[in-house]
């Protein structure tokens, strides 16, 4: 394992859920107001069809262009794990390269929330004594891998904090 | 070795019964008014009696509760009256002793003893209201005999990691102990030029900021047509004075917590001493140690004078710069290398090279700078159109919070690979200069970032992530040649 990956291909459609269930969000606050103008005298109803309008506008908007960077995040959002450090890049116009060494990894977190799990991904948080990085989800198999690589370097280099 | 269990001095009885009371006064105050007022007729001289029989008897009990017993390798606390406490300290996990004395407990050679570990918790493990003077001695001993007895093999294994305290170790052979004592003229250099007044008159301006909201538009009317009439000149003497009564008050703040400041290395710690009314000893274990700060507040500069902090891990939830201890309040700066030297041997501080920011630091900073001035100029010209000279002022000064610092940093950033342990970093924050010299240990991960537009100029900036205190540290350098960002990462990589 130690060659620059990329995520798991899987975690496309993920991100593609998401940005799902944050447009039926977006809809879910147009709601009220829709039925707000319906119920209202003549007079307001203009204004808030128009917000209704608006806000649906926007989710769609933020919706489409969500579905739109998904490629671009999937290419621009690799990682690079050996038996010394994690390396994490992520980002295309704006860059960013961190680089964690093993001995410093306090702890590791697995996270799966229920979309993740649908997919059978896990999100993983790698956890210094200055803060977290997480990897936004990796394989089953490759979580708990890492997961023993990081528990074993540990044992061999320990940093006393 | 173990001793018996022991109660604190008596003196920490008063200290008991005075937290009591400070707990108890507003409550019970509170309470005697609305009874009075429900009820007339209670004789309230009898309950004041009552009550204060009651504070009296549970501060006694909490005295007799208390107590601490040294054992083989953990020191035990007891306390509590209902709630029995028992805290279990092994000394191996001790990270921080600290011990403060006011001056009145001087004459009973007690002190305020407290025990940092490196649990989550906010304030420190275990606190010793009132213990004598030699009990710090003894913990001390006591946490050393553990480290040497277990520490032996695995330091030889592990000695990449800790080629510092090794050093050290050798040199206190030669040297019984290394010391440094602030000197008067020192001291006072020290309070004069410390930028903490600002911080000070920040903290009113914010709880102004927040009371502005409630005063009327009529009232600053008032207000402004009262100012007027004063003329401008007295305004400015309000504010000068109002500047001078935050600085003095500063300089003596700082005069009585640095007087008789004492730094000493022993055993792989460093033990400063400081304080006029209240005495505060702290030591700080070498591991404890994630960098070492040269400061130089504008002031300072100007004087050609530093301080010198040490980044730490601690449990002190104070802000940013002030726990960063102090291990050198003032000193010039031809002598900061030596003065390193002395108690840090192993930072190859003379390597710190000097060197000239490429023309794309420029560039990048005073970009900014001028974007940030633009957008506040125009918000103010459109605001403030009315009152040309107010706006014209403002916009000076405008110009001026941004390229100042926007100049220092393009000067001072930089962020060198000295030896294959340590690492120098020289930035600027607001108009503070620093280098910071941080050992590959310490760093938890380092962090590059670029766009693509900064790419192709090869302009890269680095981040270095410390911890500090109970969070994160970071120490940016921004805008800087890619090739030297790539040197760090690289040297950062490499075999441990």
């Amino acid at each position: 394992m130690d060659k620059v990956k990329q995520l798991p291909a899987e975690i496309k459609s993920i991100w593609r859920i998401r940005a799902a269930i944050g447009l039926v969000i977006v809809l879910l606050i147009a709601v009220p107001f829709f039925i707000w103008g319906l119920l209202a005298p003549a007079f307001m109803q203009p204004w808030l069809y128009g917000i209704t309008l608006v806000i649906a506008i926007y989710g769609v908007l933020e919706f489409l262009f969500q579905l739109a960077i998904v490629p671009y995040h999937y290419k621009f959002w690799t990682y690079y794990i050996d038996d010394r450090q994690v390396e994490l890049h992520h980002g295309f116009f704006f860059r960013k390269q961190i680089i964690i060494p093993i001995a410093r990894v306090q702890n590791v977190t697995l996270i799966q929330g229920p979309i993740i799990r649908l997919k059978h991904l896990q999100k993983v948080k790698v956890v210094t004594a200055a803060g977290a990085e997480d990897i936004a989800g990796l394989k089953l198999e490759e979580a708990d891998n890492l997961k023993e690589l990081i528990m074993k370097l540990a044992k061999e280099a320990r940093n006393d904090i | 070795m173990t001793s018996n269990a022991q109660h604190l001095h008596p003196v920490a009885l008063l200290y008991f019964l005075f937290r009591d009371i400070i707990n108890m006064i507003v409550p019970f105050v509170v309470t005697v008014i609305a009874v009075a007022n429900v009820l007339p007729n209670v004789p309230i001289l009898l309950l004041v009696v009552i009550v204060t029989i009651l504070v009296l008897a549970t501060s006694t009990i909490r005295f007799f509760r208390f107590t601490f017993q040294l054992k083989r390798d953990e020191i035990v606390v007891k306390h509590g009256i209902f709630v029995r406490h028992n805290d279990h300290v092994p000394y191996d996990r001790i990270q921080n002793i600290t011990t403060d004395q006011w001056f009145f407990l001087k004459p009973f050679g007690v002190e305020k003893l407290e025990i940092e570990t490196a649990s989550h918790a906010e304030k420190s493990e275990v606190t010793l209201f009132a213990v004598p003077v030699e009990l710090k001695d003894q913990l001390e001993n006591l946490r050393n005999q553990g480290t040497t007895q277990e520490s032996v093999p695995t330091e030889s294994a592990t000695s990449s990691g800790q080629t510092e305290s090794a050093s050290v170790d050798e040199k206190n052979d030669e040297q019984a102990s290394n010391t440094y004592a602030i000197t008067k003229k020192d001291l006072i250099k020290f309070a004069l030029t410390s930028p903490a007044f600002l911080s000070g008159l920040l903290v009113v301006l914010a709880a102004y900021g927040k009371f502005e909201q409630a005063i009327s538009d009529q009232m600053y009317e008032y207000l402004f047509k009262q100012a007027s009439h004063l003329g401008i000149l007295i305004v400015i003497l309000l504010i000068v004075a109002v500047l001078l009564l935050f600085y003095i008050g500063s300089v003596l703040i700082l005069i009585n917590q640095y007087y008789n400041f004492k730094l000493v290395e022993k055993s792989n710690q460093f033990i400063t001493t400081k304080g006029f009314f209240k005495t505060k000893k702290t030591t700080i274990s070498f591991k404890r140690v994630q960098a070492v700060l040269v400061k130089q507040p504008l002031l300072r500069q100007w004087l050609n004078i530093a301080t010198v902090q040490l980044v730490i891990i601690s449990n002190s939830k104070q802000g940013d710069s002030e726990k960063d201890i102090i291990v050198m309040p003032v000193i010039i700066v031809g002598k900061v290398d030596s003065f390193l030297n002395q108690f840090f041997p192993s930072i190859p501080v003379q390597k710190v090279s000097p060197y000239q920011p490429s023309k794309w630091t420029y560039y990048y900073n005073l970009r900014n700078a001028t974007l940030l001035t633009l957008a506040n100029a125009i918000i103010l010209i459109a605001l403030l159109h009315f009152w040309p000279w107010l706006c014209v002022a403002l916009v000076i000064i405008d110009i001026g919070f941004w390229y100042v610092p926007a100049i220092l940093t393009m000067k001072r950033t930089k962020a060198q690979v000295l030896d294959e342990n340590y690492l120098a970093i020289r930035n600027n924050r607001v108009m503070t200069k620093q280098l910071v010299l941080i050992p590959r240990e310490t760093i938890q991960s380092a962090e590059k970032r670029q766009s693509i537009w900064l790419e192709k100029k090869g302009v890269a900036s680095l981040t270095i992530n410390l911890r500090s205190g109970t969070t994160n540290r970071k120490f940016n350098t921004n805008y800087q040649l890619e090739q030297d960002v790539d040197a760090v990462l690289n040297w950062y990589k490499a075999v441990n």
